[in-house]
């Protein structure tokens, strides 16, 4: 077969054609396809929105928890700070009571001239003395 | 805005020298958002864009599907396209990746005889002689339906629509040179399996 012959051929095949309402259909397509666009549009924005006030909620929670976890540091300083005092006086007590011979002084009042004092010590051996000392400078 | 099966509006063929200056004409209207300009865009284009993508698709249906998407997409994209001359081709490039897109999709296109398809029985001749024309196009088009789609479109394009090879290439996206050995592959395979099934002399 000739090359000239094929060619022929091939260009008197039969030719399909666009069916009825072919340019209709397409302006319709083009119609719909310009609402779904629109829609699309406010899709995104309403997706937009969406993720906007979820990241405002987002940051607010982070903040207050923020906020929550450093007045829990502060609140924990202190009581901290409390215990440590409690376990201070706890210790200066349990030393009181331990050691007899370290009988303290017990300051009862005074004025500006005089400070009234008892001495444990000498209360345990049986001489308890109230002492009137001057205000200042010593306390013995 | 005409709608006839066979209308060819604004009495313009695509293929003449001047086709080119209107439809750079109608694109830049439908730039401009005029609907109806681009109406007679489709109105040119139609038929030869059903045919072309009948041919490679194997599938009448499919082609008028795909040919309207083709459409919508050069709609769509009417905004950046850049005026060259080459707006049928164009065209014809969107058409080609829409049909390669429904092929991936698909896997595989299936083909439709053209004993099954309309014939306008024009075939001048002797009834034997037209009985010998359409079992040859039978043929043909069986011979024509086992070429891979990438040697059939350049082949449907070059033989069937009588496109220059530079306006297929645009329209394939590849080289002038590729286009050309792609033909000469189609053809030489057509002549091969023909030459096996039609008696000699027919063709």
């Amino acid at each position: 077969m000739s090359k000239n012959k094929l060619d022929i051929w091939l260009a008197s095949c039969p030719r399909d054609r666009a069916g009825a309402g072919f340019t209709r259909q397409v302006m319709e397509r083009i119609t719909r396809s310009d609402a779904n666009r629109r829609s699309g549009v406010s899709t995104w924005t309403r997706l937009a929105l969406a993720t906007t006030v979820a990241a405002v909620a987002l940051l607010a929670f982070g903040l207050w928890q923020a906020g929550r976890q450093r007045q829990t540091a502060r609140d924990e300083l202190l009581l901290e700070e409390l215990r440590a005092e409690h376990a201070a006086i706890t210790h200066e007590l349990k030393e009181l009571k331990s050691d007899p011979s370290q009988l303290p002084v017990v300051y009862l009042g005074g004025t500006e001239r005089v400070n009234l004092v008892l001495d444990l010590e000498r209360l345990q051996r049986g001489r308890a003395q109230t002492v009137a000392l001057p205000a200042t400078p010593s306390m013995n | 805005m005409q709608d006839a099966t066979c209308s060819m509006p604004l009495g313009a063929d695509p293929l003449a020298p001047e086709a080119a200056g209107i439809d750079a004409a109608l694109m830049e209207r439908t730039k401009g958002g005029d609907r109806q300009a681009f109406g007679e865009l489709v109105n040119r284009h139609r038929d030869g864009l059903v045919n072309y993508l009948s041919r490679i698709s194997g599938d009448r249906e499919l082609a008028q599907d795909l040919a309207q998407e083709s459409f919508v997409k050069l709609f769509q994209s009417a905004g950046h396209y850049k005026e060259k001359g080459l707006l049928r081709a164009y065209l014809y490039r969107i058409a080609t990746n829409c049909f390669r897109s429904h092929q991936r999709r698909a896997r595989r296109a299936s083909w439709v005889p053209f004993a099954t398809r309309d014939h306008d029985g024009s075939s001048p001749g002797t009834p034997q002689e037209r009985l010998l024309q359409s079992e040859a196009l039978r043929h043909l088009d069986a011979a024509l339906a086992e070429l891979p789609a990438r040697f059939r479109a350049p082949l449907v394009l070059h033989a069937i629509e009588g496109w220059p090879l530079a306006q297929i290439a645009y329209a394939l996206s590849c080289p002038k040179g590729t286009v050309k050995s792609r033909i000469g592959r189609a053809r030489r395979d057509l002549r091969r399996k023909l030459s096996d099934l039609l008696p000699r002399g027919v063709l």
